[in-house]
C-alpha cells in the first residue's frame, strides 16, 4: 500500500521551503501543495520555532548607503535544504537593507538615494512583498542608514499578521537630558501605525536598537558601552533598558558585575540575544549577554528576571579558537550572532565567518563557514525559509 | 472476553496476534472507536488490517510514554525509511492523531535532503509532467538544486523505468 495524497500533503508541510520547492518536480499534484495557502500557512506554523537554518550578513548600517551588499549563508549542513533563490537575494543586494527576519518574512528598508524611503516585508521564497506605509519621521532623505530602528515579530497564531515595531528618537530642541522614543507598532492585517502612550526612555546612553531581544513581552535592547560619563552617574557602566510592550514602562536591567567592572575604560563589544529554544517551556526562555573583549568572548545567561542574576556558561579565547587568517584577528572589527537559542555563536573576522557550539564547554567546535565581503562589523539576521503569507495586500515581487 | 465494562479492549493485528490494550489507549485510535460505536453488541475482538504486532509493539510504547508526559522521548530513528513508511500508514489506518503527527515530521526528516528520483520511488508515483512542463518547473526553482553536498540527480526524463 501506498501512502495517500492526503499523508504526502501532511509531510510536505513540515519540509523546509527549499526542499518544498525541488520537490515540485516529482509529480504534478505534489507540484500543486505550494500554491495553497492552507498548506503556507500550514508550513509556516510547523517551522515555526525551528532552529533557524542560515543567515543573512550585510555591511554595519553606516556603509549601507554605499557599500550595497546582502549575503545569505547557510549553517554547516544545512546548505541542502536552506537557502533563497539568487535572483531574489540579487535583488535585495542591489535595492535593500534587511532589518529583521521572523519565521521566513523578511522586513527591509529600501536604498535607493534619490527616492524616498520605504518598508516592507517579502518572503524571498514566495516571492511575495507587502509595502508598509513610512511613517512620517523615516520620510527624509537618508544618506547614512544609521538610526532606523526597526523590529519585527511574527506570531504562531495568526499566520496573516505580523508586527513591526519602530523606535523614533525625539531629540527636543530644548536641551533635554534625557532621549526618549516614542515607539510604534505597526500590525500587518490592520494596515496601520498605532503608537504606543508611553515613550521608552533608555536612558543616558546611545542604545543598540539592531539586536533587540523579545522577552517577558518586553523588547530589550542593550546599551553601547563608551566612555562619556563620570562614575557617579547611574549610567556609568552600561546596561539593558527593556520597554513593556504593553504597557510601556521602561525598566533598566543590570548587567552582570564581571561583565562590566573593567567598562568602560577597557574596550569591549557587548550584545544581547534570546537563550533557549522557542519550543520549550517559556520558563527555560531567556537572555544571553555575549561580551567580546580583546582577548575573549563570553558568555552569560540571565538566570533570574527579577533580580537581574547573571551566570557565566562559555569562555572561549580568541587565540584559542584555531583561525586560520591571513593576519592576527582584529578584534575591534569582528561581529557576532547567537543562534537558535544558544546553540551556535557566529561569528565574523574582516572575510570568513565561523561559527562555535555552545553546547559543550570543553570542547569549542569551531567551524569555518565561508567568505565574506561584508566589511569590518557586519550585521548578522539569522532566518529559516517558509512559505508564510506577506498578508493580504501582497505582490510579487520583480 | 471484552465486554463494556472491561477496561481492556483486544486487537487482533494483521499477523494473527492479539493484544489486550486500556480503554484509553483504544480511544486514541479513532478507527478502532468507531467500530465499538458502531456496535449493537458488545464486541468481541476487533481486527485491523494493516497493522502488524511490531507496530503495535510501537504504540503502546509510545503510549506509555505520552501517559508519563515523555512522549519527547519516542524515537524511530531505529527504523528504516521503508518501515517508517509502513509504521505511518498503520497509524494513518487507525486514525490516531497525536502520533501521525509525531510519523509524518520524522518523514519529512527523512526525505528533507533526498533527491526527487528517491521521493517518488517512496510515494510509489510516476513523473506525470510533460517534457516541457518539467523543463520549465526546474528552471523556476533551479535555485533549490543548489547546495553543497547535493545529491546527483538522476537524469529524470532519460532515465524514467
Amino acid at each position: 500500500m501506498e501512502l495517500s495524497n492526503n499523508v504526502a500533503f501532511e509531510i510536505f508541510s513540515w519540509l523546509p521551503a527549499k526542499s518544498i520547492c525541488k520537490l515540485k518536480l516529482t509529480c504534478e499534484s505534489f507540484s500543486e501543495f505550494s500554491k495553497e495557502s492552507t498548506f503556507k500557512t500550514k508550513q509556516a506554523h510547523n517551522l515555526f520555532g525551528r532552529d533557524d537554518t542560515c543567515f543573512f550578513i550585510q555591511p554595519e548600517q553606516t556603509r549601507q548607503g554605499f557599500e550595497k551588499r546582502v549575503e545569505l549563508h547557510s549553517l554547516p549542513k544545512e546548505q541542502q535544504s536552506s537557502g533563497i533563490p539568487k535572483n531574489v537575494l540579487t535583488f535585495l543586494s542591489n535595492s535593500a537593507c534587511v532589518l529583521a527576519s521572523s519565521n521566513g518574512l523578511v522586513l527591509c528598508h529600501t536604498i535607493n538615494n534619490n527616492d524616498k524611503l520605504e518598508l516592507f516585508v517579502c518572503n524571498p521564497i514566495t516571492k511575495s512583498w507587502s509595502f508598509i506605509p513610512t511613517p512620517e519621521s523615516l520620510q527624509i532623505n537618508y544618506s547614512n542608514f544609521a538610526n532606523i530602528n526597526l523590529m519585527l515579530d511574527c506570531s504562531r497564531d495568526s499566520p496573516d499578521d505580523f508586527l513591526v515595531f519602530l523606535f523614533e528618537n525625539t531629540m527636543d530642541y530644548y536641551f533635554s537630558p534625557k532621549t526618549s522614543y516614542i515607539c510604534k507598532v505597526y500590525h500587518g492585517k490592520e494596515g496601520v501605525w498605532k503608537t504606543m502612550e508611553r515613550r521608552f526612555f533608555p536612558g543616558g546612553r546611545n542604545m543598540n536598537f539592531d539586536m533587540p531581544v523579545f522577552h517577558n513581552g518586553a523588547v530589550h535592547i542593550i546599551s553601547d558601552s563608551g566612555d562619556y560619563f563620570g562614575k557617579s552617574s547611574p549610567f556609568y557602566k552600561p546596561y539593558i533598558m527593556s520597554y513593556n510592550l504593553e504597557d510601556g514602562t521602561s525598566t533598566m536591567l543590570e548587567l552582570p558585575r564581571e561583565a562590566t567592572k573593567d567598562c568602560p575604560a577597557v574596550w569591549c563589544n557587548m550584545g544581547i540575544f534570546n537563550w533557549g529554544k522557542v519550543t520549550s517551556y517559556s520558563n527555560h526562555r531567556s537572555i544571553c549577554l555575549v561580551k567580546l573583549s580583546k582577548s575573549a568572548f563570553t558568555i552569560w545567561i540571565l538566570k533570574d528576571y527579577e533580580s537581574a542574576s547573571w551566570k557565566k556558561v562559555f569562555k572561549v579565547r580568541v587565540k584559542d579558537l584555531g583561525l586560520k587568517e591571513e593576519k592576527d584577528v582584529d578584534v575591534e572589527r569582528v561581529g557576532f550572532t547567537v543562534m537558535n537559542g544558544g546553540d551556535l555563536l557566529v561569528f565574523s573576522t574582516e572575510n570568513k565567518i565561523y561559527s562555535c557550539r555552545l553546547d559543550d564547554e570543553r570542547f569549542k567546535m569551531v567551524e569555518e563557514i565561508c567568505k565574506h565581503n561584508c566589511g569590518p562589523n557586519p550585521r548578522f539576521i539569522s532566518y529559516s525559509d517558509t512559505l508564510r503569507s506577506c498578508g493580504i495586500n501582497a505582490q510579487t515581487m520583480p | 472476553m471484552a465486554s463494556s465494562s472491561s477496561n481492556l479492549i483486544s486487537l487482533k493485528t494483521s499477523d494473527g496476534t492479539v493484544f489486550k490494550v486500556e480503554r484509553a489507549l483504544a480511544k486514541t485510535m479513532k478507527t478502532v472507536q468507531a467500530i465499538i460505536e458502531e456496535a449493537d453488541a458488545n464486541i468481541y475482538m476487533i481486527p485491523i488490517h494493516n497493522v502488524f504486532s511490531h507496530h503495535m509493539d510501537m504504540i503502546i510504547d509510545y503510549y506509555k510514554l505520552s501517559v508519563a508526559g515523555k512522549s519527547k522521548e519516542f524515537s524511530v530513528e531505529k527504523l528504516d525509511n521503508d518501515e517508517l513508511k509502513d509504521f505511518l500508514l498503520a497509524v494513518h489506518y487507525l486514525n490516531m492523531e497525536d502520533l501521525f503527527e509525531v510519523l509524518t515530521q520524522a518523514v519529512a526528516d527523512r526525505l528533507e535532503k533526498k533527491s526527487v528520483g528517491y521521493v517518488r520511488k517512496y510515494f510509489g508515483i510516476e513523473n506525470d509532467f510533460t517534457p516541457e512542463e518539467y523543463a520549465a518547473i526546474r528552471k523556476k526553482n533551479d535555485w533549490a538544486f543548489k547546495g553543497d553536498d547535493i545529491e546527483p540527480e538522476e537524469d529524470e526524463e532519460k532515465q524514467e523505468e
